[in-house]
């Protein structure tokens, strides 16, 4: 079981410069990486021996009012490690790279984040509507500023 | 579809199963492509249970967001609030006292116990055999009275709050639960002496829907599902959260990862609560069951992902905070999720009737993939 | 207290009424055909609503619940209800349905069970009609039903439906070939195919054919339980599968046919196992027709009680389960029956 520290220093030696370490809480670490070398960070991720990690938890998405987050749980069910990945593109017309081909339960992951966040990722076979009705017309729900008809806003509690 | 040449006496055909099929067990959609009997090709259709959870919870306090949560999963509610509590906790650091987490031990034991009972009913039903499902559900019901004592509800409970618990256990329930732990495992028996040898039942779970090694971990399959596909991973004992760590329990795993595995990493699995409950019985200590909380409940910025093992696999929260009363962003993660994108990759080959116990036995529940 | 007596008491009477009127004495026998399919039209009809709540009650108690319990005594009355209910219900035919086969399917499905009932022995001289082809006839006329249900499942234009009659049909034909080869041993023993006959050779308890053929019944009642579509054998209706399989699209009278049938075939193969191997109506005491209700009641118990115990088979495991388990059997028990039983 590698912790986060010697993954990390795997990482920032294998792809210098693209992947960075990020401090979020005590109890929540990440890396940052490029969203253009998510390909070949997850390739690395899956075929190195020390990390072996192609469990993917989920991949999810933040709309973080300029640009889009997107957050790839990764694990390895052998080494029993976790990272957290993060990447951003941008907010209107976003583009990554699909990882559905190295890691086959990408692909509903990256739908759900298609579908409510309006992340185009690129080489994704099957970019159809998925959880919203077929005749959704309302935009990409998830975002932050996002005004749905029956959509009202609670006030804040003090 | 191609013209029917002399030689070709069959055609392949569509049969739309779902949303509404008494074996869907609620409302996936699935698109069969057919060859006779055979499927070829089979497609799900989710979103029919869409309640956008995730875009209410950041809409409401933390507070507000865990009766929300009930219906994320409610086959294991507890589990469901467990996973948001949990991450709140460690986002905003509290202290939970030591009865509360025994209490919560044993209200996800006895939900997940709940559960793999709901499973194994429904799981016979779909195999045509009815009896057991009635069985099941008379233990479900003492789990059930057992909630119902404690939080007043018997399928949404918002028992399990952020530092701590809702309610004390009431005074009887100590010698109920126990009465029960000690007659459950005879039950087991009986439900393993109506099932577990009976040739027909071989016949229709052996080597029907074998989910290989790589492909359960490929596709992110977990708790029963990728452990009867042989890997040893239990988030209780690998990721331990909670108090886990204190009790003894084994981890079942099958070898092939066949409909039957799946049914008997289950069984195995209930037998395994029920001693953690006992356990967890005999060491509950006294004490506060909740810390005090601020009236105004604001964790500071940040974001954690806590993950925890359901009935169904794992269950992750990540939740974003920015400072204020209500979550930034709550991504909530299921089993049931991912199972159902296995659905494509092994039904191709199956007859009808296999496709029906294979989807049985991965116990999927449709609001947890919807959300 | 025997039945001939009042069977002989009506006949007099009708003889004596058809004098009186001047009519031929043809008339007198016409209409005593015509009192006989009533009777047993009646008799069906209180043999299903007993077997619907008798199903439901021991259902109920297999799975520790009472079953139906409000309406009258122990809900005895539910079945009466529930007809009640299915007779007023809307009678909806889908649109695109081949109308004049959709129609026709529950006609022939219901009226083929009910002709089989024309040469049951109910009791010692209690007969419709003793045909000396009895048996044959039996076989030959329920093989009906595979027409209707594939009538049904084709004609309700539903994929569901289709796949169900064809189910049903290849399932039916399929475990026909071991039922009559079962069949078979008994009529080698008898040298008759009257069910009569049948009855009368098996006069002690231990000439019962049960005894002299155990192979053969052993045969009989799986494949009988296969013929009547009942569980483990249920896959044309599969419901976890199919929803309902080829009646998915009826409703109202319709489908009361279609269930009528359905426990009709029920109390017909159980009849036909009483007779040719529980010794019919024979037996100590009570009178000739209430042993063979008792005995039928008995075989009608244990389908049931295969019912609800066990898991549904697949369609091929079915398939193999006919052709190379069932069927050699079937095979070996005749050749056995013959060396042994040489006249």
């Amino acid at each position: 079981m590698a912790d986060h520290d010697s993954i990390l220093k795997l990482l920032t030696e294998r792809f210098p410069g693209k992947v960075s370490a990020l401090e979020l809480t005590p109890a929540q670490t990440a890396v940052s990486v490029e969203a253009a070398s998510i390909v070949e960070l997850f390739t690395f991720l899956v075929e190195s021996a020390d990390l072996k990690m192609n469990y993917l938890s989920t991949i999810t998405g933040i709309d973080r009012t300029d640009h889009i987050e997107i957050v790839y749980f990764v694990s390895s069910l052998e080494h029993k490690h976790m990272l957290t990945i993060k990447t951003k593109v941008d907010r209107i017309g976003g583009k990554i790279e699909s990882i559905q081909h190295i890691i086959p339960a990408a692909n509903w992951f990256e739908r759900e984040v298609w579908e409510l966040y309006g992340v185009d990722f690129v080489n994704h076979p099957d970019l159809r509507r998925f959880l919203l009705p077929d005749d959704w017309d309302q935009g990409n729900p998830m975002l932050r500023d996002w005004d749905g008809r029956d959509f009202i806003r609670m006030p804040e509690v003090q | 579809m191609n013209e029917a040449t002399p030689s070709q006496y069959s055609e392949e055909f569509e049969v739309n199963m779902g949303p509404q099929h008494p074996s869907t067990h609620g409302v996936l959609r699935l698109m069969l492509r057919m060859n006779g009997e055979n499927i070829v090709r089979a497609t799900p259709y989710i979103g029919y249970l869409h309640r956008a959870i995730e875009k209410i919870c950041e809409n409401r306090t933390y507070a507000q967001c865990i009766p929300l949560l009930d219906r994320f999963e409610y086959v294991t509610s507890m589990a469901s609030e467990e996973v948001f509590v949990l991450a709140t906790e460690r986002l905003a650091a509290v202290e939970v006292p030591e009865r509360a987490e025994y209490l919560r031990v044993i209200m996800l034991e006895f939900n997940r116990i709940a559960s793999h009972l709901i499973f194994l009913g429904t799981f016979s039903l779909d195999l045509g055999a009815i009896t057991p499902f009635l069985y099941c559900l008379r233990e479900r019901e003492q789990i059930m009275d057992l909630f119902e004592m404690t939080s007043g509800q018997r399928l949404t409970y918002n028992y399990i709050r952020v530092g701590g618990v809702a309610y004390d256990i009431p005074e009887d329930f100590l010698p109920l639960a126990r009465k029960f732990v000690d007659t459950f495992q005879h039950r087991i028996d009986d439900y393993e002496a109506i099932l577990t040898q009976n040739p027909i039942f071989l016949a229709r779970t052996k080597n029907v829907g074998i989910i290989s090694k790589d492909i359960a971990v490929n596709y992110a399959a977990s708790g029963p599902v990728l452990r009867a596909s042989g890997v040893k991973w239990d988030l209780r004992r690998d990721d331990p959260y909670s108090i886990y760590d204190r009790f003894k329990f084994d981890i079942p795993t099958g070898t092939v990862g066949d409909t039957w595995d799946r049914y008997m990493v289950r069984v195995q699995e209930m037998r395994q609560s029920n001693e953690i409950v006992r356990q967890a019985l005999d060491q509950l200590p006294q004490g506060d069951y909740k810390t005090k909380m601020k009236a105004v409940f604001k964790p500071p910025v940040g974001e954690c992902y806590a993950r925890i093992e359901n009935a169904r696999g794992e269950m992750g929260c990540h939740i974003i905070s920015d400072g204020s009363t209500k979550p930034y962003r709550v991504k909530l993660r299921g089993g049931s999720f991912c199972h159902t994108q296995l659905i494509p990759a092994i039904a191709p080959g199956m007859m009808i009737a296999d496709l029906v116990a294979t989807f049985a036995s991965l116990d999927v529940i449709l609001p947890e993939v919807d959300r | 207290m025997e039945l001939t007596p009042l069977f002989q008491w009506i006949d007099t009477q009708l003889i004596s009424l058809v004098e009186w009127l001047g009519l031929p004495i043809w008339f007198a026998e016409l209409l005593e055909m015509v009192l006989a399919a009533v009777a047993v039209l009646l008799m069906a009809f209180l043999i299903v609503l007993f077997l619907v709540w008798w199903e439901r009650k021991l259902s109920g108690h297999f799975q520790q619940r009472l079953g139906p319990m409000r309406t009258g005594w122990h809900g005895w009355l539910q079945t009466i209800a529930d007809g009640l209910k299915l007779f007023q219900k809307e009678d909806i035919i889908p649109t695109n349905v081949d109308r004049k086969v959709f129609f026709w399917a529950p006609v022939v499905c219901f009226a083929s069970s009910y002709a089989a009932f024309a040469v049951i022995p109910w009791g010692e001289g209690v007969i419709p009609t003793d045909l000396n082809i009895g048996i044959l006839y039996i076989l030959s006329i329920t093989t009906f039903v595979v027409i209707s249900l594939l009538m049904a499942g084709w004609s309700s234009n539903n994929k569901y439906a289709l796949l169900g009659g064809m189910r049903s049909a290849a399932q039916i034909v399929s475990y026909e070939v071991p039922l009559t080869l079962s069949v078979l041993g008994v009529i080698m023993m008898t040298q008759s195919l009257s069910m009569v006959a049948i009855v009368e050779a098996q006069e002690s308890v231990f000439s019962w054919f049960i005894w002299r053929q155990p192979l053969g019944f052993a045969i009989y009642l799986v494949a009988a339980v296969a013929e009547t579509n009942r569980a483990p054998f249920d896959i044309p209706e599969a419901e976890q599968e199919l929803v309902a399989g080829f009646n998915i699209e009826y409703s109202g009278m319709k489908f009361a046919m279609f269930f009528l049938a359905e426990f009709l075939n029920l109390f017909l193969v159980s009849a036909i196992a009483t007779t040719l191997f529980l010794g019919g109506w024979q037996g100590p005491f009570l009178p000739s027709w209430l042993w063979f209700i008792l005995k039928t009641t008995f075989v009608i118990f244990v389908i049931i009680w295969f019912k609800w115990t066990y898991p549904r088979l697949r369609v091929d495991q079915l398939m193999e389960f006919c052709w190379k388990v069932l069927l050699p059997l079937a095979f070996l028990n005749l050749i056995i029956s013959g060396f042994l039983f040489r006249g």
